[in-house]
């Protein structure tokens, strides 16, 4: 043999050493930080060991807590399962259907609008955990023809979640000191569904791919998440161009197609505003246009469905007694569709809808330390009808003191007796009212005269997006 | 097109395998394959950037031929002349002609940089109310291809060099995907004959390429695109009260945001480049280990550095007025302010122009002018300085006095950032007087608790153990030791280590931060 050609060999095995180390600790990485039990691995590990399947249910998170199969299947004796995942995009479940298509007798495909899953660029990290758990179970031509789909999406090749791709613990991980439990329930055996209740707190498993929480969300926090954080961008050309795929798909085999959007609390379908009418106008139009039923749960009028505060968990999603109240209200609307072929009756217009909310959905609350003192400024979601008066207190050590009493004034400004911590908080409700308060949030501000921060205090959730440099 | 996205290794991808494919092939036209990579990656950025390199590539290759014919045409005339009044009388004609092209050169291609740049802020400065724009963004590389062009339009015209004649070969040196995005402003002299080389793929070289790619995005990635959260939430919003000692922090990390963006940014173009053999011109040299600020900008952004001295700094110094002013200098104040004053002066204007370059905002400016007067201070004051060290027995050329320097010049390039990253002008004033005199060191935490929650807080961690490695790497650097020469000859799985290290790191970093922008981008 050469030195050249030894030298050739030598590079060639260094390429394949150094790669094949980088490859190891890619997947040692994931397997330590992807959380045992993902729900997307219960979704895909449940529903191979399902035998016949007539009713299949996709979306995001919003549609994984809002749909209880076990309530549609007791009224229409069907076979369902709901194959929805958190942060599942619009070209995954089009990936999804077709799979389920292929394997089983698919009569009925309810998918979830999660209007956020249509934006540009939000989810962290498309087709990360819920492609991996699927490929588990495929053929590598199954993955090949996967991919292929979801790759024709321009934007999202240009973008850094391509990449991240191969690095999923980037989407979902558990923190730092679950890490040796979650290789512990990998290494022994653990059942995914086990292990998924163990890594969510508080998430319970029951069946058909539906698990969810009890929780009621606190409407009084001193944080709070919304759509407003999050912003609110137009919707993507090609997430819609999935959706019509999903369409076209069901027309193609002759699947009965129902979109279905579910609830979110009153305040966050408040802060969506203008956009919610436009969403809406585009998206019904789309479903309506491939033939299938668009029901909109948060536009429903009160004789279906009656949004309660007690029926979420969060933000935006839905706990188990909203999720048991909306099967019900679904079953019954789809039964009354096939019955007359029309339910446009029963829902009404989104200004329709935020004007009858007679309630203060949520309480803000934001200070600015400035020379004068601590200035405080509220505000709340609530119907268009409604006009709020706010209260103001400050907790200086012992315990709250009105400092500005019931008025339809949003601001205060408190000046402090001295520098140090201070609690600050807003009470809200109707004008007229006489309850102490509808809602209420507070956090706390350090003073100090002289030197107060210029920055107000904003609820700012993890995770937002922070801006580039000055240039 | 983000270099940290699929689309873009694909096309790294297929374009080196067709450079190299060509070049075994016919082993010859691989600058083609550059050529066609660059303008397919201005295709991807937005076709409209075409229209304005197009009219700087034509206009400057012209130029630059135009001065080539003029200077043929003088040394016929000249050889044809009988007198020498009457060679110098040709000489002075087609000089007159080539003063003329240069002039219209750089009207037209500064003309075109300084609307596309300046015309909303200047506007605004005029009418505050307007609402009138340009209604131009700013095309792809425009500030570092204009330079590129100048420079080669300027050296053709003192003949340091012949003119290149193919077109296509003098849009690949213009245009050459790498550089586009944040520089290095490269030279025709030192880039061109590489760029129309043919090569093949050498694994020692793709290797190092690939080192320093992984080294910029750590640096990009895992403490610039998070640190940048703390900047922004410290800055964004500031008061009148705002503690000096969250001013402080806010710059100190700044500081390393910058760096680490822009020096990040480049070591990635300058590994793209090298993974087609290209060597392009370094833009940073360990900048905060830097003596003294006039070293420090021989060490940060070194080819716009050069670029100024070259263009700016030495065309001034040398015109007659200013030499004659130094003499009179000389006659009258001495030596050193005869030599140093016109220099001074010099300084001044080509600061003036750096942070004009970065903007005409009224920060730059003054970000540009405080470095200007800060060296030329410097300069001035150097047989003080020379007296006090005698007279306090400093040994100049001790380790101690090499610290100081370090930690002075740190000091010096900090409060440059503060007119650098503070934009507006009021809240400027409140940090430098909250640093000075509210400076609470109390009230730190409870301000970065406002910006910093738990989650960027474990980011921050990371940026933290990036910001290590990068420090440890460039002492090693600073002590002249070929870090990534030494790499590359480590065994394949201390190397493999390595890689998977980097990869980790940055892949977490996407936890925390977006994959923003880079600074310099479209500048």
């Amino acid at each position: 043999m050469t030195a050249t050609a030894r030298k050739t060999i030598h590079s060639i095995l260094g390429i394949v050493v150094a790669l094949a180390i980088v490859i190891v600790s890619v997947n040692a990485a994931a397997f330590a930080l992807c959380p045992a039990g993902s729900k997307s691995e219960v979704v895909w590990t449940e529903y191979r060991n399902q035998e016949s399947l007539d009713t299949i249910v996709l979306g995001t998170s919003l549609m994984a807590r809002s749909l209880d199969p076990e309530v549609v299947d007791n009224h229409f004796a069907t076979h369902s399962f709901n194959m929805s995942t958190p942060s599942q995009s619009v070209s995954e479940s089009y990936v999804a259907l077709r799979e389920v298509l292929d394997n089983h007798d698919i009569k009925h495909v309810v998918y979830g609008i999660d209007f956020s899953a249509l934006w540009p660029e939000y989810w962290g990290n498309v087709a990360s955990v819920f492609m991996a758990e699927k490929w588990k179970g495929d053929a590598p031509w199954q993955r090949f023809e996967d991919m292929s789909y979801i790759l024709t999406d321009y934007e999202w090749m240009l973008g850094a979640t391509s990449i991240n791709w191969a690095f999923p613990w980037v989407q979902q991980r558990v923190g730092p000191g679950e890490v040796a439990d979650n290789v512990r329930m990998k290494l022994d055996g653990t059942p995914v569904t086990k292990a998924a209740e163990y890594v969510e707190d508080g998430w319970i498993y029951h069946g058909q791919g539906y698990g969810n929480y009890n929780a009621v969300f606190d409407y009084n926090a001193d944080h709070h998440k919304s759509y407003r954080h999050l912003g609110m961008s137009p919707l993507k050309e090609e997430n819609l161009n999935y959706l019509a795929d999903i369409c076209d798909l069901c027309n193609q085999r002759g699947v009965e197609f129902v979109a279905m959007v579910p609830p979110v609390p009153d305040f966050t379908l408040i802060t969506m505003k203008d956009h919610y009418a436009e969403y809406t106008r585009q998206v019904k139009e789309l479903v309506e246009s491939h033939g299938g039923l668009y029901l909109d749960f948060n536009l429903a009028k009160p004789d279906v469905f009656e949004s309660r505060e007690s029926y979420f968990q969060d933000f935006e999603h839905m706990n188990y007694e909203g999720a048991a109240v909306l099967s019900d209200a679904f079953v019954e609307l789809v039964k009354e569709y096939e019955s007359t072929g029309d339910v446009s009756a029963h829902f009404m217009s989104y200004d329709e809808r935020i004007a009858g909310i007679d309630h203060i959905a949520i309480a803000d609350l934001t200070d600015k330390v400035t020379e004068s003192g601590i200035e405080l400024h509220a505000s709340c979601a609530t119907g268009t009808n409604v006009i709020p008066e706010y209260q103001f207190l400050v907790d200086s050590g012992s315990g709250y003191e009105v400092v500005q009493d019931y008025s339809t004034s949003d601001s205060c400004l408190y000046v402090p007796p001295a520098n140090g911590e201070y609690k600050v908080r807003v009470n809200i409700r109707k004008q007229g009212s006489d309850v102490e308060f509808e809602k209420h949030t507070q956090h706390s501000v350090a003073y100090a005269a002289g030197s107060p921060h210029g920055k107000p205090h904003e609820n700012r959730p993890h995770g937002e997006p922070g801006q580039s440099g000055n240039r | 097109m983000q270099f940290y996205s699929l689309a873009f290794v694909l096309f790294m991808v297929v374009a080196l395998v067709a450079y190299y494919g060509i070049g075994r092939l016919f082993g010859k036209g691989q600058w083609v394959v550059l050529l066609a990579a660059s303008l397919a990656f201005y295709a991807f950025c937005g076709w409209q950037n075409f229209v304005f390199v197009g009219v700087t590539s034509v206009s400057t290759w012209i130029g630059a031929l135009a001065f080539a014919h003029f200077d043929g045409q003088s040394k016929e005339a000249r050889s044809q002349a009988e007198s020498r009044d009457e060679k110098k009388a040709i000489k002075r004609r087609f000089v007159r002609k080539k003063r003329l092209v240069l002039l219209a050169m750089l009207v037209l291609n500064f003309g075109i940089l300084s609307y596309i740049k300046y015309a909303d802020v200047l506007v605004r400065y005029v009418m505050p109310d307007t609402t009138w724009t340009a209604g131009i963004l700013l095309p792809l590389g425009i500030s570092f291809y204009t330079f590129q062009s100048i420079s080669y339009v300027v050296d053709t015209y003192n003949g340091k060099y012949a003119p290149e004649r193919n077109f296509a070969k003098y849009l690949l040196f213009i245009s050459f995907f790498p550089q586009v995005i944040q520089g290095p402003i490269n030279r025709f002299d030192a880039l061109a004959e590489q760029l129309y080389a043919t090569r093949s793929f050498d694994v020692r070289n793709a290797r190092r390429a690939l080192l320093q790619i992984g080294y910029g995005a750590l640096k990009k990635y895992v403490i610039a695109d998070i640190v940048v959260w703390v900047v922004d939430g410290i800055f964004d919003n500031v008061g009148p009260g705002i503690p000096g000692s969250a001013v402080v922090v806010g710059i100190l990390l700044y500081a390393i945001y910058q760096y680490a963006d822009f020096s990040g940014g480049i070591d990635m173009v300058l590994g793209f480049a090298r993974l087609f053999g290209v060597q392009m011109a370094d833009n940073f040299r360990q900048p905060y280990f830097s003596v003294s600020l006039a070293d420090f900008w021989r060490r940060w952004h070194i080819t716009l550095g050069a670029w100024m001295r070259d263009y700016v700094f030495y065309p001034f110094a040398l015109l007659p007025a200013v030499q004659r002013w130094g003499k009179w200098l000389t006659r009258r104040c001495g030596k050193h302010i005869g030599r140093t004053l016109p220099a001074c002066v010099a300084n001044i204007l080509v600061f003036f122009l750096v942070g004009l370059w970065h903007g005409a905002e009224s920060h730059f400016i003054l970000w540009g002018l405080y470095n200007g007067l800060v060296i030329a201070a410097s300069d001035l004051l150097t047989p003080l300085w020379d007296k006090m060290n005698k007279a306090l027995h400093v040994n100049v050329e001790g380790k101690a006095h090499h610290v100081f320097c370090i930690v002075r010049t740190f000091i010096i390039v900090n409060i440059g950032w503060y007119f650098d990253r503070i934009v507006d002008p009021n809240a400027l004033s409140i940090c430098f007087r909250n640093t000075v005199f509210n400076f609470h060191p109390e009230l730190l935490m409870p301000a970065l608790g406002r910006v910093v929650d738990s989650h960027l807080a474990m980011g921050l961690m990371l940026a933290a153990i990036g910001t290590v490695f990068v420090f440890i790497i460039s002492v090693l650097k600073e002590r002249g030791i070929d870090v990534a020469g030494a790499i590359v000859d480590w065994p394949a799985p201390a190397r493999g280590l390595l890689y998977a290290v980097v990869v980790l790191m940055v892949a977490s970093s996407f936890m925390f931060g977006m994959g923003s922008g880079f600074m310099y981008a479209n500048f």
